[in-house]
């Protein structure tokens, strides 16, 4: 049995363009919004509630070029991959505290043109920037270490860009709509190793908004309800030079997600899990629980990640990996597939029958040194 | 691959004593006496304990590989270079540090191999850093 949710997950919008060539960053956001508010059917005067993360100018830069009037609730928090994950929960409290009744949630960033929203480095910079440290090589370190302990090969992590690919080919907005095999994986180029071109997302412009909302809100929207029900988030990090790359943040993050929900693992319908990288799936299929710790290569493989017959389906938009990473950050995107899924809005061709439980997963900076985690748990309400 | 840059690094007060112990070939961690263990990456203060770092402690440079990389696309002062061992490194009696391994033979690199720092000079510009071979 699962809770009463505290607040809904509302109107959504992913911005269907992925190369942005000439709208100001500032259009990409408004359109962002006009998207989200209209699925909602609201307006930007029943906004009292509002998120971002970085941003140029800040919250209140944004929140002046929004014509936000009303809000009395703001977040302005960097998570990185794992911040609009971490939302729902913050968004969720500030509705039952009664601080909001419709928080709007925004993010863009136009990577492709170089404007990416990133914090400047940390004092841990200086020793990783001394050895030609990248962010694809963090993660790579996370890779090797899994294959070394468990056997995991490079052809269990391409299945999952497999799936993704297979998801994408549905999408008409995806960046990458092309399927590819396990061959085609495999014969990329390396770009730090293990880690080939395809286990890495793509880089695109753009991004996505959603609402969280009070019950009433809600029920007055005549949307399918889809509401919050567990949360969890953490953080990982080099535990004074004694790093564990085998287990990410979602070991705490999972469990306390599904305890606060009433449910196992094995309920969920569907999951949204942030692919910034293939290795980063693995991880987190593992440390959620949906299999044994080092289990991982082989729960993927035979089509277990595939919508609507697999095992777990994952990511039916493409995720990063083949349909959208808007300013490298992964948890907005995955967080509105998540809901279309719930909807039943998904690809007809991908729609999960009776999807009534889905988990959303965001990993924000490096699994390789130090790792934000945030998981959500939402539910279809009949 | 033994031709790695030197980078131009934004270094702290507190960094200092690990670069420039590299530069002479010595491996040296910042130790809280209170609880008895290295502190990683240098700080001012333990992060158990918040006690005062007052002591730095001379390593052998022995370890073994904890994880690595061949690195294809690196960036900034290691762009548009051959490819590079990027690594974490268990140092014997201290923490696990980021690292290069360089070796002519990239394909004896393992993960549990062991590794001594091996010393080098300090480079023409900016600074470098821990740079280890295969026993």
């Amino acid at each position: 049995m699962t809770p009463r949710p505290s607040a809904y997950v509302a109107g959504i919008y992913e911005h269907p363009e992925r190369s942005i060539e000439t709208a100001s960053l500032a259009t990409v956001y408004l359109d962002i919004v006009a998207g989200a508010l209209a699925d909602a059917g609201l307006t930007i005067d029943d906004v009292d509630g509002f998120h971002t993360s970085l941003t140029p100018g800040g919250i209140v830069s944004l929140a002046d070029t929004l014509g936000l009037r009303h809000a009395r609730h703001f977040d302005g928090t960097d998570l990185g991959g794992a911040t609009y994950v971490s939302s729902i929960a913050t968004a969720t409290r500030a509705i039952a505290a009664g601080d909001a009744t419709v928080v709007l949630v925004v993010m863009a960033g136009l990577p492709r043109r170089g404007l990416s929203n990133r914090a400047a480095p940390g004092p841990h910079a200086v020793y990783e920037q001394a050895h030609g440290s990248t962010l694809v090589a963090q993660y790579a370190l996370a890779a090797r270490r899994h294959m070394a302990e468990y056997g995991t090969t490079r052809e269990d992590l391409a299945h999952i860009k497999v799936a993704s690919s297979y998801h994408a080919s549905f999408n008409p907005h995806a960046l990458l709509r092309n399927r590819v095999t396990i061959d085609e994986v495999l014969e990329q180029p390396p770009i730090a190793e293990p880690l080939h071109r395809m286990d890495c997302c793509v880089v695109s412009d753009g991004g996505g908004a959603f609402l969280v909302v009070s019950d009433e809100v809600a029920r007055s929207l005549g949307k399918p309800l889809v509401g919050v029900i567990g949360h969890g988030e953490t953080t990982r990090n080099g535990n004074n030079g004694r790093p564990d790359l085998l287990r990410t943040g979602a070991v705490e993050t999972g469990a306390r997600a599904f305890a606060e929900a009433g449910i196992t693992p094995s309920d969920i319908d569907y999951a949204s899990i942030y692919d910034s990288f293939t290795i980063t799936v693995l991880l987190t299929l593992e440390d959620l629980g949906f299999c044994a710790k080092g289990e991982g290569g082989r729960f993927v493989r035979d089509g277990a990640l595939i919508s609507p017959h697999g095992v777990l389906p994952l990511n039916t938009d493409g995720g990063g990996l083949s349909n959208n990473h808007p300013d490298m950050r992964g948890g907005m995107i995955r967080t509105i597939e998540a809901v279309r899924q719930l909807r039943g809005e998904a690809h007809p061709e991908l729609q999960v029958p009776s999807c009534e439980l889905a988990v959303v997963h965001g990993t924000g900076f490096s699994l390789g040194s130090r790792a934000m985690s945030a998981t959500s748990v939402l539910v279809r309400e009949s | 691959m033994s031709d790695l840059p030197g980078v131009d690094l934004a270094l702290n007060p507190e960094d200092l004593p690990f670069f420039d112990a590299l530069d002479r070939g010595e491996l040296i961690v910042p130790w809280c006496t209170h609880c008895d263990d290295h502190v990683w990456p240098p700080r001012t203060r333990c992060g158990a304990c918040y006690a005062e770092v007052a002591e730095w402690r001379t390593l052998t440079g022995a370890g073994e590989i904890y994880s690595f990389s061949v690195v294809h696309r690196g960036e900034g002062a290691f762009a548009k270079r051959p490819p590079y061992v990027f690594a974490l490194v268990a140092l014997d009696g201290g923490p696990t540090i980021m690292a290069n391994i360089v070796s002519d033979d990239v394909a004896s690199v393992q993960v549990g191999r062991r590794v001594s720092l091996t010393a080098r000079p300090a480079p023409e510009q900016g600074r470098a850093g821990a740079q280890f071979v295969l026993d």
